[in-house]
């Protein structure tokens, strides 16, 4: 299992770029209100990498955004009713920023954080991220992209140095 | 062994001490960070903070005696008085009042990312005690930052807060500093514990504070004048001011005007009041039409009156994604999503349904998940959601989609104390 993340050489990047053609990558976010708990951040990795398939860690870095950073990574969702309060909760502190990499790993990724809403997964009896961790609708804890495409500019905008093209 | 349970034996054996007999403070608890300070835990040393770990290797999972003791890191506790308690999303703060010189000690545990305990430190989670002058009355936590209401002398009180103002939840920013793009970036370690000083000029000048209440990123501070004023985060609406903006002072709720307003209920993302003549009113969040008004607003910017027809209503509290109703015969009325008290296949009601299976209800309490109810006969039930911190008391993680009754008989309680007040978080429950 590959553990030290929390560095990306740059012969890395290199990889990054050979190796997107034969797996898949995505974006994951483990978000404000769950980072506040440093013990819950570990808890969240243990479960990424103790999974069935693997689920490899592939870059990982700490981030703090304000309101511009925020607006620019969900403008797909400017205009939504829920974009004013999205944009508010990332901003309320420090967060971390994963890249996941794997076999359909971002089907698989979003099936590990599970529904949209912590209230509807908590009662849903399956297991997943948010039913253990998700406070409320807004503060849901965890992001994951949902697609190819989006996973790319979504790396490329938080993780540049990785150069992904 | 501590003095409670020693005292009850001796009650039992030898009729003769009761008169010389003091009762102890106590407290009951369950949920997260609270098994280092229960009676027959491990006796922590003085510099071990690091005792407190995940919210899941802490937690209490059934109603327990919090041991004062090991809480305030004193062997004095003898003639002091629980006087308040407060629990938000991971942490809570306890003040033990002592008469003698007008003086409370506050202990706070849990996370403490933004200094929501009041104090710094450099352990998350954190175990903090601190002094405040005058009698801690009230408490009540959001999901980091805390307010505190102290009652001083000739009628003065002071509210304290602490935590993260990222929105203005404090209400403690001048309208310099509101205007700075990141609160959070500016304070990064969140501010310790601080007196609103500005609030002498929101609040009428012969009218006392009667509530406080935090939702999880907003405040609410009722005054006996019947008025609210809010601060905070108020993109659903939570701050009732007609608007979505962040809201970094104390400001009065709109759509109160002659209303006077009794009792508030937030402990999420939207409030419930009752007023003086028992209108019900709801502001913020509605997404699972969860305020009993059956509209389909997302978000009620400002206060709007809601109809029911369930009798005179007694006492409201609002939940995350549901709300609950107590009427004055004693039953109870919830609407929304979730464990609602229904059963497993009844989970979501857009209009206000009993719960049959309450009755005689004295009081109502909801925090994001779940609820407890407080019967006339002093017996406690809960259901809802459980969680990590197994918030719900009941022994075992798993969801409680009808009421639960809670079981002390195991603790000894001394049968001249009455739990009276109740403090619900999301990680924790306390009873005193």
């Amino acid at each position: 299992m590959f553990r030290n993340y929390s560095i990306v050489p740059k012969v890395q990047s290199v990889l990054f770029n050979t190796l997107r053609k034969r797996t898949e990558y995505t974006l994951a976010l483990l978000k404000p209100d769950l980072c506040a708990d440093p013990y819950a951040i570990k808890a969240v990795i243990e479960d990424i990498e103790k999974s069935e398939k693997p689920i490899r860690i592939y870059a990982h870095k700490k981030l703090y955004w304000d309101q511009q950073d925020a607006e620019l990574f969900y403008s797909q969702h400017a205009g939504k009713f829920f974009y004013e309060r999205l944009v508010g909760y990332m901003i309320s502190g420090p967060f971390e920023a994963f890249v996941l990499e794997g076999d359909s790993v971002i089907t698989r990724w979003r099936e590990l954080i599970g529904q949209t809403h912590p209230v509807r997964a908590k009662v849903n009896p399956k297991y997943s991220l948010r039913s253990r961790f998700g406070l409320t609708d807004t503060r849901n804890s965890f992001h994951g992209s949902d697609s190819q495409e989006n996973a790319f500019s979504e790396i490329n905008l938080l993780f540049p140095e990785l150069l992904l093209k | 062994m501590y003095l409670l349970s020693k005292s009850f034996k001796t009650f039992r054996s030898s009729r003769s001490l009761h008169t010389i007999r003091t009762l102890e403070p106590l407290l009951l608890g369950w949920g997260s960070y609270l098994s280092p300070f229960l009676q027959d835990s491990p006796l922590i040393h003085d510099s071990d903070h690091s005792v407190l770990s995940s919210k899941e290797t802490t937690a209490v999972i059934s109603p327990s005696l919090i041991d004062l003791r090991k809480l305030f890191k004193t062997n004095n506790i003898r003639d002091l008085e629980v006087s308040a308690v407060g629990a938000g999303f991971a942490h809570f703060l306890i003040s033990l009042f002592n008469p003698k010189d007008n003086n409370s000690k506050v202990a706070g545990v849990g996370l403490n990312r933004f200094s929501q305990l009041g104090k710094h430190t450099t352990e998350n989670p954190a175990h903090v005690l601190y002094s405040i002058p005058g009698k801690v009355s009230q408490i009540s936590c959001g999901r980091e930052h805390s307010m505190i209401l102290v009652d001083l002398e000739k009628d003065l009180q002071e509210v304290y807060v602490s935590g993260s103002n990222v929105y203005g939840q404090l209400g403690i920013l001048d309208s310099k500093d509101s205007s700075k793009k990141h609160l959070n970036h500016k304070f990064p370690l969140g501010m310790e514990l601080s007196p609103i000083r500005s609030l002498k000029g929101f609040i009428d000048h012969d009218s006392k504070i009667s509530q406080i209440s935090c939702g999880l990123d907003h405040s609410l501070i009722l005054g006996d004048n019947g008025k609210v004023y809010a601060m905070g985060w108020s993109a659903d609406g939570q701050c009732g001011t007609g608007e979505t903006k962040n809201v970094y002072q104390p400001s009065l709720v709109k759509g109160l005007d002659n209303v006077k307003v009794e009792m508030i209920g937030t402990s999420t993302d939207f409030t419930l009041a009752l007023s003086q003549n028992k209108k019900l009113y709801c502001w913020g969040n509605g997404e699972y039409r969860n305020n009993m008004a059956n509209i389909e607003d997302d978000k009620i910017l400002s206060a709007i009156n809601v109809v029911t027809d369930f009798g005179e209503i007694k006492s409201v509290a609002a939940g995350g994604a549901h709300s609950v109703a107590l009427n004055t015969e004693g039953n109870v009325f919830t609407c929304g999503f979730g464990a609602l008290g229904l059963g497993e296949n009844n989970t979501h009601f857009v209009e206000p349904i009993q719960i049959p299976s309450l009755q005689n209800i004295a009081d109502i309490y909801a925090s994001t998940d779940y609820c407890l109810a407080k019967s006339i006969n002093n017996e406690f039930f809960v259901w809802g959601l459980n969680n990590t911190s197994e918030v719900l008391g009941i022994g075992e993680r798993r969801h409680a989609f009808e009421p639960h009754k809670l079981r002390f008989d195991h603790l000894k309680i001394d049968p001249e104390y009455s739990l009276s007040k109740v403090a619900l978080g999301n990680s924790n429950v306390f009873l005193y």
